[in-house]
């Protein structure tokens, strides 16, 4: 186990290498001047412009920019940002934590609502349940965050007052979670619901009824646990979606995050920032791979590590 | 020579008030404190996240909404065009013009406890000249800018290389020109102090969140506020607090909700609510400088020929596509420069009155006939004018449904402002968007000089591609006249020459539209009308 876990880990290095290495090559073959989008349209002149490249180090060679940026990277030193002049590190850092946060409230409502949709539906399969699961599931995947977030917001924001819509405080994570958890509620709910139907007709589930289990046992000690197979390998990828992935959240609700901040980092071409983040969310990622091989060897006791 | 003699703006302010009229200017009350709340918190909901605090760095006017609360600079030039002591009390230029003396008030602390002298007046425009420090805006605002001499501890001499018109102007920034605290940024350092600033402004800093929120609260010391606020004292607002919203909607919706008590850039279709609200109000700020226009490329086929590009001016009708993209909140514009701006022409607004017949019959006259689609034909060639927008899309579709009733096919393709740069240096476009907030009118040097017609390598903003002495000699003469009976001759001649020769289509007014709480009073725009000052605002 402790031999694959290393295995896997080292075979993340290459990947993050390649990941970062492109990010750096599209950054600076797309046009654009990260000078001229620093001043986002001021008219400055060229001593600004000549002041400002020898600062960001913009006047070095492409391939002595790109020795500095690795060799730097290497030990976790990523510059500063282009922006604001601060640590990259503690740029991310600041942003991290609301990310996280966003993550953890969209995947809770997200499992939750999509697991137990799906096993509604599951089990009781082109009835009125399953029909009302599924219309749910359809408007969760189909409806841009957007809009969702503008009806949340509308509703139990404005008009019921329930819920604060930029203030602090946990309530305030409440109608973003939502909005970020509604498209893996769709999802999952799908994905559990067609896993379960196919499970429910495997000759172990009928072994276990004819044992005489009672149905609620059938469900959850043999059908359910199989199911679930699927839905943790997709559980992994919504992770990293969730991390990296709240853009359109986080600007509706004005919520920090690294998700606007690597689309901000893009637009500017605030090179230092995006490459640190490029590598965090691909680190995120390989990490939640990792996560999810590993929790397939618990749910299955057949999985083996070598 | 005292404040009074260089109140030229005042002189402009004929202008000014003409463009003003229908602006619901706030009233400053004699003794406002008496009336609000002294632990009154106002949050401002802002649309734009910040990189930085140091006036010295920033080149964004929503930086400058929180720099200019906390920050003072020597002189304050107020909305009436007129100008008065802050920071220094008096100041007198020197015969050659190249060199203006300051007298200092000495009795002003900046917020970290150490005196406001000569030498922090040095120190702040030393160090803007600095490459290290990486200035984005100041170091053009102070031009050619050579020394500044310590007199004594509370007269400096300014000095430039050359004779330097827009000084006193660009000195009454109150955000890239005010004074910093040396004391606060040796400790600090550049990047710390841009972090955590100091100044000798109303309000001191407190604390900024990266992309939520800049807060400050009241300086308790303030004594030395210019006396258009007709108060003095300690601010009473007891905090500031900056939220960063950028969306429109949320925004909105968080004023409504009182999560925020005023907030800036309200969606043009809320205003209408707003005003007739029982809670809510609006103010309209008409920005100073260039209106959003278009500026059209003289070298490109086919907006080279000067009656096509007269032709689409004619063919919009301005009026009209603005009331039903603003309802009714901006006004149309029709020359290089808003009516807010000093030296604006008002003989623009006869120029190019919509004239679908006439614009039809300059297309004929250029050789252009009625093809298949509406479009018009030359040749073979459809008439395609291809337009970058970046920054208001939603305009240019009203536009190019106008221009298509004349036979034009405006093809307006929405960019990001790296691809606009990219394609305005390598001169692919027949039109592109611009706009200024500016409060000098040598603010058309930018688009019109030909030295800024921009190149591969060389981003500038002269993007009508239209290198001509004529025009820059006028544009000169406009820079260096200090009298300003002759500078406003001289800028009506500039305005009316770029709308002769069809460089440039203004198609309306910016707007700033800052929506409050009615409980909140006393928001007084700053020069430019985009950002607002709370030294005098209360709640009640």
């Amino acid at each position: 186990m402790l031999r694959y876990l290393a295995r896997r880990l080292l075979w993340a290095v290459p990947v993050l290498l390649t990941a970062t290495t492109c990010a750096f090559l599209v950054l600076h073959l797309i046009p654009g001047d990260p000078v001229n989008l620093m001043l986002s349209g001021r008219p400055a002149s060229e001593k600004v412009r000549a002041n400002l490249r020898a600062k960001l180090g913009l006047d070095r060679p492409l391939a002595g920019q790109y020795l500095y940026f690795v060799t730097h990277a290497a030990v976790g030193d990523f510059g500063q940002s282009f922006a604001t002049g601060q640590p990259v590190g503690q740029v991310i850092a600041q942003q991290l934590p609301a990310s996280l946060q966003l993550a953890g409230g969209g995947f809770l409502i997200g499992v939750v609502a999509g697991l137990l949709l799906g096993i509604a539906a599951g089990f009781y399969p082109n009835t009125t349940i399953d029909g009302m699961a599924m219309l749910i599931a359809l408007v969760g995947i189909s409806m841009p965050g957007y809009w969702t977030a503008m009806l949340l917001i509308y509703f139990f924001g404005l008009k019921l007052g329930w819920v604060p819509i930029v203030g602090a405080g946990l309530p305030v994570l409440i109608l973003p979670s939502i909005v970020v958890g509604s498209f893996a509620i769709g999802n999952l709910a799908r994905l559990v619901r067609s896993s379960i139907i196919e499970v429910r007709g495997e000759d172990y589930v009928r072994t276990a009824r004819a044992k005489g289990l009672p149905e609620r046992l059938v469900v959850l000690r043999h059908a359910l646990r199989n199911a679930l197979f699927p839905v943790v390998a997709m559980m992994g990828l919504l992770l990293g979606l969730f991390v990296g992935g709240g853009v359109i959240t986080e600007t509706v609700f004005a919520r920090q995050g690294v998700g606007a901040l690597l689309v901000t980092s893009i637009l500017t071409k605030d090179y230092p920032v995006v490459q640190a983040l490029i590598l965090f969310t691909t680190a995120a990622y390989v990490f939640a791979n990792v996560l999810v091989d590993v929790l397939y060897g618990v749910l299955d006791p057949r999985v083996r590590y070598r | 020579m005292g404040a009074g003699r260089f109140s030229r703006r005042a002189l402009f302010g004929g202008a000014a008030a003409a463009g003003l009229a229908g602006i619901a200017l706030p009233e400053l009350l004699g003794d406002a404190r008496a009336q609000g709340r002294p632990d009154a918190t106002v949050t401002w909901g802002e649309d734009q996240d910040y990189a930085t605090l140091d006036p010295r760095v920033t080149q964004s006017r929503h930086e400058a909404q929180a720099i200019m609360q906390m920050f003072e600079s020597l002189l304050f030039l107020d909305t009436d065009g007129k100008f008065y002591p802050w920071l220094a009390q008096r100041w007198e230029y020197s015969k050659d013009g190249k060199s203006i003396t300051f007298h200092l008030r000495n009795d002003v602390k900046f917020h970290d406890g150490t005196p406001f002298n000569g030498e922090a007046v040095k120190f702040t425009f030393d160090t803007v000249m600095d490459p290290k420090l990486g200035s984005q805006g100041a170091i053009d605002f102070l031009g050619p800018y050579k020394s500044t001499d310590v007199i004594d501890p509370y007269t400096v001499r300014v000095n430039w290389t050359e004779p330097f018109a827009a000084a006193l102007t660009n000195l009454s920034n109150p955000w890239l020109c005010s004074i910093v605290s040396p004391a606060a940024v040796a400790k600090l350092g550049n990047d710390g102090f841009a972090r955590s600033p100091a100044g000798t402004g109303p309000f001191k800093f407190v604390e900024w969140v990266p992309r939520v929120r800049v807060v400050m609260e009241r300086n308790e010391d303030y004594r030395w506020a210019p006396a258009i606020f007709r108060r003095q004292g300690p601010a009473t607002l007891k905090r500031l607090v900056i939220r960063i919203i950028p969306d429109g909607s949320t925004r909105v919706a968080a004023l409504e909700k009182g999560e925020i008590d005023v907030c800036d850039q309200v969606p043009p279709i809320e205003v209408k609510r707003f005003q007739g609200s029982r809670d809510f109000d609006v103010i309209v700020g008409d920005v100073s400088g260039i209106p959003l226009s278009h500026l059209i490329n003289t070298q490109a086929p086919p907006t080279d020929d000067i009656r096509v590009r007269q032709a689409f001016m004619y063919a919009i009708n301005r009026p009209q596509v603005v009331q039903q993209v603003f309802f009714g909140v901006a006004k149309p514009a029709y020359g290089p420069l808003t009516p807010t701006t000093p030296g604006y022409w008002p003989g623009a607004e006869k120029m190019y009155a919509y004239d679908l017949a006439k614009a039809r019959q300059l297309l004929e006259e250029a050789g252009w006939t009625p093809g298949s689609g509406g479009i018009r034909e030359k040749n073979g060639r459809r008439l395609d004018i291809h337009f970058i927008t970046l920054l208001e899309p939603d305009l240019e579709v009203a536009v190019q449904a106008a221009a298509k009733e004349a036979g034009i096919a405006l093809n307006v393709e929405k960019v990001t402002k790296a691809k606009q740069d990219e394609m305005v240096m390598h001169g692919q476009y027949n039109m592109g968007e611009i706009r200024w907030v500016a409060v000098d009118p040598s603010v058309l040097d930018i688009p019109f000089f030909s030295r800024n017609v921009p190149a591969p390598g060389k981003f500038k903003f002269n993007w009508s591609r239209y290198g001509s002495p004529e025009l820059d000699r006028i544009l000169r003469q406009a820079d260096a006249l200090v009298d300003v009976k002759q500078r406003q001759q001289a800028l009506a001649q500039v305005q009316k020459y770029v709308l002769d020769h069809a460089l440039m289509f203004p198609v309306h007014v910016s707007i700033q539209p800052v929506g409050y709480r009615r409980t909140v009073h006393n928001l007084k725009f700053a020069q430019g009308y985009w950002q607002v000052l709370f030294y005098g605002t209360t709640v009640s």
